[in-house]
């Protein structure tokens, strides 16, 4: 569902295949550890076929909890699902790396 | 799921929430400030149209809409709630009752009488403040076509993703109604929510809008959370001020960032406009209250809804359980196996456990039944021109789901000539040196396993001459002087009124005889109590359960009886030297008191010589005594109730069987059947009571 694996400085974070509040909950818990120890993210998100308001909600969440830290968050990939969603919804810090 | 078991399940919840909604308004009438009632009149209206919403009942959901509106505004304090208005809210209630049945029950349009009532009652909510017709009122200055400048600004609620609610669902539907021009996604709460529940929603959104629809269309739109979240909709054609007074009351914070999320300078090149209510708005502090004040107001506990026949199914089994351990018992009684017989004793006594537990489930309050009442009462008297209050006590008192139900009908019955004949017009009652209201109380109580229902009234009581003259007339009574009781019985003969007008209440004579049928059908009681100038009062018996009954089982010419234990007053011996004068005589000295004898050999005709020993048990009904003289005492005994077959629905004196744990067939008698006989050959002749059984 989630993996992470630390790469210097930064934290290299990929999903699994739904990111919907089915979801959210089992993965907020799962990353704790992470979030406790915040760094810069970068997160994957090429595998995720589905979101939902909770799921953009989560990483909305994700966003500003790691902002407030002093670091960010950066979508390395996004599949059709994810980056129609961030078109439709502009102007909520969530960015696709270049 | 199966959306017919669906849609059943709304029907029972909604017709639930029509009769909440008409207890609120009722006490609205007398508390027209109390809030919480208003609130659970809106609650019940909102909730139908939520749910038949979901079930494309489209009559319904127009209707509740826009009595809603009006609902709203009387919550919201801007109207008051009035006599007037909550009349034609219950009007509304009715009409929503009707339709209820007519969409929803039968599934099919509505008639045209329903829509021919409905108009007016459309026209009088629109009349009484609520925006009945927003379309129509705001139509004109925009044909249908012409696209609108809107802001659609909500917050949603905590709950939301738990409803099955997505926030981006309610934004792509909006934005399929026209061109988003800007759209800002509210993520403050989101920042300040500690902890963070990724399953609660802390969501909003501001959108832009260029869109040719009303305000209805988007409002409805929100209509899944409405209740639950913040909802503003301004029209920035016509309504730009409504909007810049919007903003001016938001945190400067959050006025400035969605002014810089919409493109435009902050503060609003405006002067300042006074204060406005946006078009469309849940009360700011919907999300914080109305979650709480839900769950306690509703007064809704964890609920399973059970079809009443599974439930029946079980309280067989239970009873079957009984009567299979009861056997099990005496197997090992009679191999005289000690362990064994403890291990039935525990076993027969979780399952009486078991039994008593699945029964109460079928217990109700009667509270249910009794607020059905205020209406009438209120709706009656209103008709008769009389001014009436029904109090209610004991509606807690729980009974039979089954004799609930049957309750009913004579209840009303009752109500309704407690109301016509009972309580006298305000002048007559003023002149009579009593209050102009009239009382009418309505009692439930338990008393020795059975309930007592009774009703009151504070009227002039029965008129004994006018009764006994209506009576000889009819040759109902002779012309020797009767009893008290006698008399008032007359009254629950097939036709009897002393009414002197027929009103289409009361007053045809029909009636008092049903209720006495279906009462006697309830294996209840009913008699009159009329002291003289005190009013009437009516009270009717009734057995806990139809289901079950403790018994004294007895046993005759080897066959076994049961004798409800409830009108069983004492037992005694019948002294085998007396036994053939006490049998000619047909009655027993008890004590100083003459107490008639039935011998049950002879009252059923049965064969075989009686044994050296027998027993008198005392038995009372009604008020009555007797003397029934059987073989032997068998004890205690609890047993679910057979009834017995069509066959046998001519038998007198019997009321039901039971299956004893041996097998054997008990047959439970009807007492106050078999006292009635008595005091009916008695009243009529003195034949020896053996002589007269015998003959029948």
């Amino acid at each position: 569902m989630i993996s992470a694996c630390p790469a210097g400085e930064q934290l290299n974070v990929k999903l699994g295949a739904e990111l919907t509040i089915y979801q959210v909950g089992e993965l907020h818990t799962a990353a704790q550890p992470w979030l406790a120890q915040p760094c810069q993210w970068v997160l994957d998100l090429s595998q995720v076929t589905e979101v939902d308001g909770a799921g953009l909600q989560w990483l909305l969440y994700l966003h500003q909890h790691l902002r407030r830290a002093g670091h960010g968050l950066v979508i390395s990939h996004a599949s059709p699902a994810v980056s129609e969603l961030l078109q439709w919804c502009p102007n909520t810090g969530l960015a696709l790396a270049a | 799921m199966n959306l017919d078991a669906a849609l059943q399940t709304f029907i029972a919840e909604a017709r639930e929430l029509l009769q909440d909604m008409e207890q609120a308004l009722l006490r609205l009438e007398s508390e027209p400030a109390d809030a919480h009632c208003l609130a659970a009149v809106f609650r019940a209206a909102h909730t139908i149209k939520g749910s038949a919403g979901l079930f494309g009942l489209e009559p319904l959901v127009s209707f509740a809409h826009v009595l809603e509106d009006l609902l709203d505004r009387l919550r919201a304090g801007a109207l008051p709630a009035d006599r007037e208005r909550v009349a034609l809210l219950l009007a509304c209630n009715d009409h929503l009752s009707a339709l209820l049945e007519q969409v929803a029950v039968r599934r099919s349009a509505p008639t045209a009488a329903l829509l021919a009532a409905e108009q007016p009652l459309r026209e009088r909510l629109a009349a009484s403040g609520g925006q009945a017709q927003p379309s129509a009122a705001a139509a004109p200055t925009h044909s249908a076509s012409e696209s609108r400048r809107w802001h659609v600004s909500v917050r949603f609620g905590q709950d939301t993703f738990r409803h099955g609610m997505d926030p981006l669902s309610f934004l792509r539907y909006l934005d399929g109604l026209g061109q988003r021009e800007a759209l800002a996604l509210y993520d403050q709460a989101l920042a300040e929510a500690s902890p963070f529940d990724p399953e609660s929603c802390y969501l909003g959104f501001d959108l832009r809008l260029q869109a040719a629809c009303e305000a209805t269309t988007l409002a409805d739109a929100f209509g899944f959370v409405e209740g639950e979240c913040q909802l503003a909709i301004f029209d920035l054609g016509s309504d730009a001020q409504g909007y810049a007074a919007w903003l001016e009351q938001l945190p400067p914070a959050h006025a400035q960032w969605l002014c810089a999320a919409m493109g435009e300078p902050w503060p609003l090149p405006q002067a300042a406009v006074p204060a406005m209510e946006p078009t469309v708005a849940a009360p700011p502090t919907a999300t914080e209250q109305a979650a709480p004040a839900r769950a306690d107001a509703d007064g809704r506990r964890a609920w399973v809804r059970v079809r009443a026949d599974k439930l029946e199914a079980l309280i067989n089994l239970a009873g079957e359980l009984i009567t299979a351990g009861a056997g099990a018992r005496l197997l090992a009684e009679a191999q005289g196996h000690e362990p064994m017989t403890e291990a039935t004793v525990a076993v027969n006594a979780l399952v009486e456990q078991l039994l008593e537990g699945a029964l109460a489930m079928r217990m109700v309050p009667i509270g249910e039944t009794f607020n059905r009442f205020h209406r009438t009462v209120r709706d009656v008297s209103q008709a008769l021109g009389k001014d009436i209050e029904l109090v209610v006590s004991g509606g807690d008192t729980e009974l039979d789901k089954a004799l609930v139900e049957q309750l009913g009908d004579p209840l009303m019955h009752l109500l309704r000539n407690a109301m016509d004949h009972g309580i006298e017009a305000p002048e007559v009652r003023l002149a009579a040196g009593k209050p102009a209201r009239g009382r009418l109380h309505l009692a439930a109580c338990h008393d020795a396993g059975n309930i007592v229902v009774e009703l009151s009234d504070d009227g002039a009581g029965l008129d004994r001459s006018r009764i006994l003259a209506k009576a000889r007339e009819r040759g109902l009574l002779g012309a020797a002087e009767p009893s008290d009781r006698e008399l008032l019985a007359v009254i629950f003969e097939p036709g009897f009124s002393t009414a002197a007008t027929v009103t289409n209440l009361s007053g045809r004579g029909v009636g008092m005889d049903v209720v006495k049928r279906n009462i006697t059908s309830l294996r209840g009681s009913v008699e009159l109590l009329s002291p003289a100038g005190q009013g009437t009062t009516v009270r009717i018996r009734l057995p806990l359960t139809l289901a079950m009954i403790d018994g004294l089982l007895v046993e005759a010419a080897d066959s076994a009886y049961v004798i409800p234990l409830s009108m069983v007053h004492e037992c005694m011996e019948l002294a085998p030297a007396e036994r053939s004068t006490l049998r000619n005589r047909g009655h027993v000295d008890l004590r100083g008191e003459v107490l008639p004898l039935v011998f049950l050999r002879d009252h059923f005709g049965l064969q075989g010589a009686a044994p050296r020993r027998e027993n008198i048990v005392v038995i009372r009904a009604h008020g009555l005594k007797a003397g029934l003289v059987v073989d032997r005492l068998l004890g205690e005994y609890q047993t679910v109730i057979k009834p017995l077959g069509p066959l046998f629905s001519g038998v007198r004196g019997v009321s039901g069987s039971s299956v004893l744990g041996s097998g054997v067939v008990a047959l439970i008698l009807d007492v106050p059947a078999l006292l009635k006989h008595l005091t009916e050959c008695e009243s009529t002749s003195f034949i020896p009571s053996s002589t007269f059984f015998q003959a029948v």
